[in-house]
């Protein structure tokens, strides 16, 4: 690969590694250039993804026909633990904070991150911490099969495995809050001339909001899983989550759920922002009630502070309790829909054109709709102490993670793709990838739903012969929608080569600071020319000249 | 990290200054975990938590309370130090910044010798099991070791002394080493007067350390 | 390069239409969300129905919701798409109005939710009844979770007036339509005890019980307790959800739970039976509990707990309140008959002759090397006439007058000893002589079994008695439930006394009713008569439990002069599972 061509941020600064392609590997593994960092940390994201989907690939062809099939029940139990803590801790997490990394300096019109050698290290605390979790398999014993939840007794009675997936949980907590100590600093300090913070885009926005859940509930799993620790090394000594010696098992899951419950919003705040960056470029219209989408994001992530326990209703919590639970936890229903009614609002009359980020954006409005609809059901304690734990539960999630998060992934890397590699995606395959993503996710997800209604439970290595028709659709779904991911991959890795050179305002509407830096941007951003913030007033005609946020002269 | 400077838009302090809030904001959590299990295992319903003072007895707690006069008093020479650093007088900040080092050791050490008083004569269970070598049978030693020695109403009282006092304790060994890297500095004048924020920066989270040390010992040995 | 070129031309104007036939395809999964369908499996017991309708409740809310929000997304999409590249449309930045409008709304229908959440949860966590009566018993059942099984306990209580000992059971057996109060614990993980049908789901904690009660619907043919427990009917009271009781260990001594759990891992070679699952898997399994009148309703672990989580099925049996009282009764004296020689021979026995057979000279003669225990000798005594012997101790014809044995003579009338008295079955008797017989006390080791006693007992005059087989009921049992059965649901047609023509055919002297196989009985009931007879046969069998259409047949088939023979719980079973595979 020849590194001459490259431009931007992506051209060797040394003659070193103009010669060298592994000279210009160095270079980007010791950079502290945030562009680089968050293409590192999506290249990371991508591969554990992929890991991590191929485990959910074993997992839907151990069930695709009732029976034992491939595998034995022990190994079984693994997975659907493993399965999780690669995709939310080592894929959905990353692949944001790697996006973000990239596109956050450059919207608030900073040079780059408030401390960028910490950003490079919060990144390489990720592959050992990833390295850790997966060679749990290798170990004696083999990979803990407690689920991602790590319950105690049951994490405490684990072998081997067990250690090194806490270990590795415990690093990337702290790798996430070094990136959201990062991200705040930069935020509240790094804004550009006039960019006070009800101007920032609401994608900083969502990426504030997230760093301050980060900061506040990671550090609390930190604490839970060192109590475990503990008590898993020093039996003797330590009974946190011990009753014979006065502890108690429930105590660890409320110190869980207290950081789980955020994460959920960790995962899907940055979402929320990507998609009113996405919808307002490719409909022509500013984002409608930017102050109340930018308040119902603090909104969401204060009461995500305070619903925890609805994920531990049948675990014998006191009726008051669980009422006022599930109290806050409908209340979180409000904002976020406060959210969707916004976007639908600001397509409302607009000029919307179809290009695979939109796509993606509407397919993610389409289908996040159902998720959170079903997290509606579940909020009530006498459906939710009956679906808890079955397959219900694990159609919401994936509604939630995949129909949500990761559908907003992919609009945002095909948003700002052409930004990072300065040449455009090709729109065919990105289309083709669309539909498949969004059909089979149907396909895989819907079914379940009918699953949990009917009391198939969750984690199950076998099941009973009436589910057998609902479990192959599902697996055949869930083959496809994780094939069709390849699409997208060669789709982008070719188009770096293939693809048209692109402008600075790639997709002629983008408003935000990041379409003023030229693509791929220069390796301070702006090349020394700190812009100014000037808001685009798109009521006055769709004039070049005037559209284009500028750069100070 | 110094070299990215504040944008037009800043909060009006140094990025290092935030980051370090932000970092002491999820220090603080961390320990609200911790403290959060404890409070829950210990005003949980029949816990048959034990009186810490009768506990650690009179002098148990004296010797800690002098130990945390200790520690507020390093933070006190911490702010000297940086006013010190502030106003150019280096000699003096350097003097300062090893009294705010002493106090540290003389904390850790003190801890130390009550950690090793509790393990050898208060809990001696923890000691009598050996659980590197069986630590499948562990607890049930830990058990019959316990009943030997009369019984203890609360394992967990033991156990979160150790969780809640030791993580504490790395804290305060962290921030020697933090110190100590501020008084190289001076020493070797890379800190002056200009960049003195570096020693405020240390210094917050010198205090933060004592702060959280006063809601520990009051809620681990006073309460 | 733009791969999209290098497509047919059709492949690129059908993609769409092919893309949007899949897309329709999935509609039918759709339908499964569509509240009131039934799909929601919790209707077994009062508190499930009144989830079920509060889930379809949120659920109908929630497909409007659904489809206001995807009809304003496909409206937006077709009608604002871009027409042409200068479009500019108006740059709206927010609605105060719209804004408020849509908060207040949402706010209102999650207002409305809690509300109907909070009312169902409180009726269906709410203790339904405050103090326990005659009429209205109360059982309580803890429930231990351990790695990977269950195990209910039965603490020593009084239910419905009979008083039992505390006992344990591998299955949560219930009275039906009463109330169930469930204490769980676990003995090493966290585990969750799961009865979808009955809205059951409820943590197992170590340390600690969880409460939690319901109230099963059982079988509705022959229902001997009527009323359901609600909290609408009785008085409020909260219970304490979560109890700590400090002997939670000793309910769990390795006697009652073995400390090795007997789970053995599963591999890709081995296939493992599956206890329940077995049912439907491999080969039709009998249900212990079809001889009692009782629903069965699977039950789970719903909380992962290692390897064996998906292993964990327990049956939840709703009996009616006498199957239950027999249930308990069974389960103090353990079914089987006690057919081991040597234990019968030691409490009906040994008392006089001794352990080992030597007797106890002058009143009692030895049984080793006699000629009524040895054949060998070439006398006249039989091994029919130690049967005889056992049977009616000193009436038995070889006993009659005094008696000398190795020398000691014994006097007439001495053996007041009677098996056929003391109500052994065949089988019984059986054992005893062979016992009586074994070449070890120097006899002949001439062994005999139940039809030689049978033969023996009808020479003497009696009635064989053979030995009751597992999982039968005794005739008389069956007969009154049938009775009671037939003038419920059949009598109104075929008559009281089976006589109703001629337009209703007889039961009585019917050659169909005393001719026919279980099977096609089972199908008349079950299915009702097919539509080419004359008449019409409703399917009155249809919600009937397997006991039940034993009781009614067999009623049918004795009653009235007619003598074909009864009919077992589980002949009905095997005959429901030819028909369609299902059975009650």
């Amino acid at each position: 690969m020849s590194t001459t061509q490259a431009k931007g941020f992506l051209s060797p600064s040394t003659e070193k590694a103009e010669e060298s392609f592994l000279w210009y590997l160095k270079e980007w593994f010791c950079t502290t250039d945030a562009k680089r960092i968050g293409i590192m940390y999506m290249a990371f994201g991508v591969l554990m993804g992929i890991i991590g989907g191929a485990l959910s690939m074993l997992i839907r062809i151990e069930l695709m026909q009732a029976g034992p099939d491939i595998m034995s029940d022990t190994f079984y139990a693994t997975l659907p633990g493993m399965h999780a803590t690669l995709m939310i801790f080592f894929f959905i997490i990353p692949i944001f904070t790697g996006v973000a990394n990239f596109v956050v300096p450059l919207q608030i019109g900073a040079p780059d991150m408030a401390f960028p050698k910490l950003n490079l290290a919060g990144f390489w605390i990720l592959p050992p911490a990833g390295f850790m979790v997966l060679s749990a398999y290798l170990v004696p014993g083999g990979a803990p099969g407690f689920g991602w939840t790590g319950y105690p007794p049951l994490s405490v009675q684990a072998s081997m495995g067990a250690d090194l997936w806490i270990a590795g949980i415990i690093l990337v907590g702290t790798s996430s809050t070094m990136a959201a100590v990062n991200f705040l600093s930069t935020v509240f300090n790094m804004r550009c001339k006039n960019m006070t913070l009800f101007q920032m885009s609401l994608f900083t926005w969502s990426l504030v909001v997230t760093s301050f859940l980060i900061l506040a509930s990671t550090p609390v799993l930190t604490s839970a899983l060192m109590m475990l620790e503990l008590q898993r090394t020093f039996p003797a000594a330590f009974h946190f989550f011990d009753p014979a010696g006065g502890g108690d098992p429930i105590l660890y899951q409320h110190l869980f759920w207290f950081y789980s419950h955020p994460a959920v919003y960790i995962m899907i705040l940055p979402g929320f922002g990507l998609i009113s960056e996405v919808i307002p470029t490719f409909s022509r219209k500013p984002i409608f009630g930017y102050p109340v989408m930018a308040w119902s994001m603090i909104a969401i992530a204060v009461l995500g502070f305070v619903v925890w326990a609805h994920h531990m209703f049948t675990t014998g919590i006191a009726v008051e309790v669980r009422m006022a639970f599930m109290v806050l936890t409908m209340l979180i229903a409000v904002p976020t829909g406060i959210k969707i009614f916004s976007w639908l609002a600001t397509m409302w009359g607009g000029s919307l054109e179809f290009k695979t980020p939109m796509l993606f954006a509407l397919g993610f409005i389409a289908m996040f709709t159902i998720g959170g609809l079903s997290g509606v059901v579940l909020a009530s304690v006498p459906v939710d102490i009956q679906l808890h734990d079955t397959y219900y539960v694990v159609a919401h999630i994936h509604y939630v993670l995949v129909a949500g998060s990761v559908m907003t992934i992919w609009s945002g890397i095909y948003y700002w793709y052409p930004k990072m590699t300065g040449t455009m995606y090709n729109e065919f395959w990105g289309k083709v990838h669309f539909w498949l993503t969004t059909i089979f996710i149907n396909v895989t997800f819907f079914i379940q739903h009918y699953l949990g209604l009917q009391g198939m439970p969750r984690r199950y290595y076998d099941y009973a012969p009436q589910f057998e028709w609902a479990n192959t659709i599902s697996s055949v779904g869930s083959f496809i929608l994780f094939a069709a991911q390849f699409i997208a991959l060669v789709n982008l890795i070719v188009s770096i080569k293939t693809g048209d050179e692109v402008d600075k305002n790639v997709w002629g509407d983008g408003t935000q600071l990041e379409w003023a830096a030229k693509s791929p941007p220069a390796h301070h951003n702006f090349e020394g020319d700190m812009p100014v913030w000037e808001p685009v007033d798109r009521s006055h005609g769709h004039d070049d000249e005037q559209a284009q946020p500028s750069p100070a002269e | 990290m110094a070299d990215v400077e504040p944008g037009p838009e800043s909060l009006g302090v140094s990025n290092g200054k935030i980051g370090m809030w932000t970092f002491l904001v999820m220090d603080a959590m961390t320990f609200a975990g911790f403290l959060a299990g404890y409070a829950r295992l210990r005003w949980s319903p029949e816990s048959g938590w034990p009186n810490p003072i009768e506990t650690f007895g009179t002098l148990g707690i004296q010797v800690t309370a002098a130990n945390t006069f200790i520690l507020i008093c390093s933070s006190v020479s911490m702010v000297h130090a940086l006013a010190e650093a502030m106003n150019d007088n280096l000699e003096r900040a350097r003097t300062w910044m090893l009294v705010t080092i002493v106090g540290g050791l003389i904390f850790l050490g003190v801890q130390g010798f009550e950690w090793t008083h509790l393990i050898l004569d208060k809990w001696p269970y923890l000691m009598e099991v050996n659980w590197v070598a069986d630590p499948s049978g562990a607890l049930q030693a830990a058990m019959q070791s316990i009943e030997q020695h009369g019984g203890y109403d609360n394992l967990n009282f033991a156990a979160t002394f150790f969780n809640l006092t030791g993580f504490h304790g790395a804290h305060v060994a962290v921030g020697v080493m933090y110190n100590f890297v501020m008084y190289l500095g001076l020493r070797n004048g890379k800190i002056t007067g200009e960049n003195a924020e570096l020693i405020e920066i240390a210094g917050l989270y010198w205090h933060f350390v004592d702060l959280i040390w006063i809601l520990v010992f009051t809620f681990v040995y006073l309460i | 390069m733009r791969l999209n070129t290098y497509l047919p031309h059709r492949v690129r104007k059908y993609l769409p239409l092919a893309l949007t036939v899949v897309g329709l395809l999935m509609i039918p999964t759709l339908a499964w969300a569509i509240p009131g369908s039934g799909e929601f499996v919790s209707g077994a017991s009062a508190g499930g129905e009144k989830i079920t309708q509060l889930y379809n409740t949120i659920a109908k809310i929630c497909l409007g919701i659904l489809i206001v929000v995807e009809g304003i997304l496909l409206f937006v999409i077709i009608k604002f798409r871009r027409t042409s590249e200068d479009e500019q449309p108006e740059a709206v930045h927010g609605n105060l109005q719209l804004e408020v409008g849509w908060t207040l709304a949402a706010l209102l229908i999650q207002i409305f939710i809690g509300w109907k959440s909070v009312d169902v949860m409180f009726d269906v966590e709410t203790d339904p009844t405050t103090v326990k009566s005659e009429s209205n018993p109360e059982l309580l059942v803890e429930a231990i979770a351990w790695q990977w099984d269950w195990k209910f306990r039965y603490p020593s209580q009084t239910f419905n007036g009979e008083e039992f000992e505390t006992f344990t059971s591998d299955d949560l057996v219930v009275p039906s339509n009463t109330k169930v109060e469930l204490d769980v614990t676990s003995r090493d993980v966290l585990h969750s005890l799961y009865v979808p049908a009955l809205g059951v789901k409820i943590d197992a904690v170590p340390g600690r019980f969880n409460y939690w009660w319901f109230s099963a619907e059982g079988p509705t043919a022959l229902p001997d307790v009527g009323e359901k427990a609600t909290r609408k009917e009785n008085p409020r009271s909260q219970k304490k959800l979560v109890t700590t009781r400090s002997d939670v260990p000793d309910l769990m001594p390795d006697t009652i739970l073995p400390t090795e759990s007997p789970y053995t891992e599963t591999t890709e070679s081995g296939y493992q039976q599956v206890d329940y699952l077995g049912e439907s898997r491999a080969t039709p399994e009998q249900s212990p509990y079809q001889k009692y009148n009782a629903i069965e309703y699977v039950g789970m672990c719903t909380e992962l707990c290692g390897k064996g989580h998906w292993d964990m099925y327990f049956r939840t049996v709703a009996m009616t309140r006498s199957s239950f009282a027999d249930w308990i009764e069974d389960k103090k004296n353990p079914g089987a008959v006690e057919t081991n020689g040597k234990k019968l021979y030691a409490s009906e026995c040994q008392t006089c002759h001794g352990e080992q057979g030597k007797g106890n000279p002058p009143s009692y003669p030895p049984l080793r090397n006699t000629k009524w225990t040895n054949d060998k000798e070439g006398d006249d005594i039989t091994v029919e006439d130690h049967i005889e012997i056992v049977l009616m101790g000193s009436n038995a014809e070889s006993l009659k007058g005094p008696t000398t044995v190795k020398g000691v003579t014994y006097g007439g009338d001495a053996m007041t000893y009677s098996g056929q008295n003391s109500g052994l079955y065949d089988e019984q008797v059986a054992a005893i002589v062979n016992h009586e017989r074994q070449k070890s006390w120097n006899n002949d080791g001439v062994t005999v079994n139940a039809e030689d006693v049978a033969k023996v007992r009808k020479d003497l005059g009696f009635e064989p008695k053979p030995a009751p087989k597992p999982g039968q009921i005794a005739q008389d049992k069956l007969m009154t439930e049938g009775e009671k059965l037939y003038s419920g649901s059949c009598a109104s047609c075929h008559g009281e006394d089976g006589k109703n023509g001629p337009e209703v055919p007889n039961v009585a002297g019917s050659g169909a009713v005393i001719g026919g196989s279980a099977k096609s009985l089972v199908k008349t009931l079950v299915q009702g008569q097919d539509t080419d007879a004359p008449g019409f046969q409703p399917p009155v069998g249809r919600n009937m439990t397997n006991r039940e259409l034993a009781a009614v047949l067999t009623y049918i088939r004795q009653s009235w002069g007619n003598e074909a023979s009864p009919i077992q719980p589980g002949e009905v079973q095997k005959a429901r599972q030819q028909l369609d595979g299902s059975s009650r």
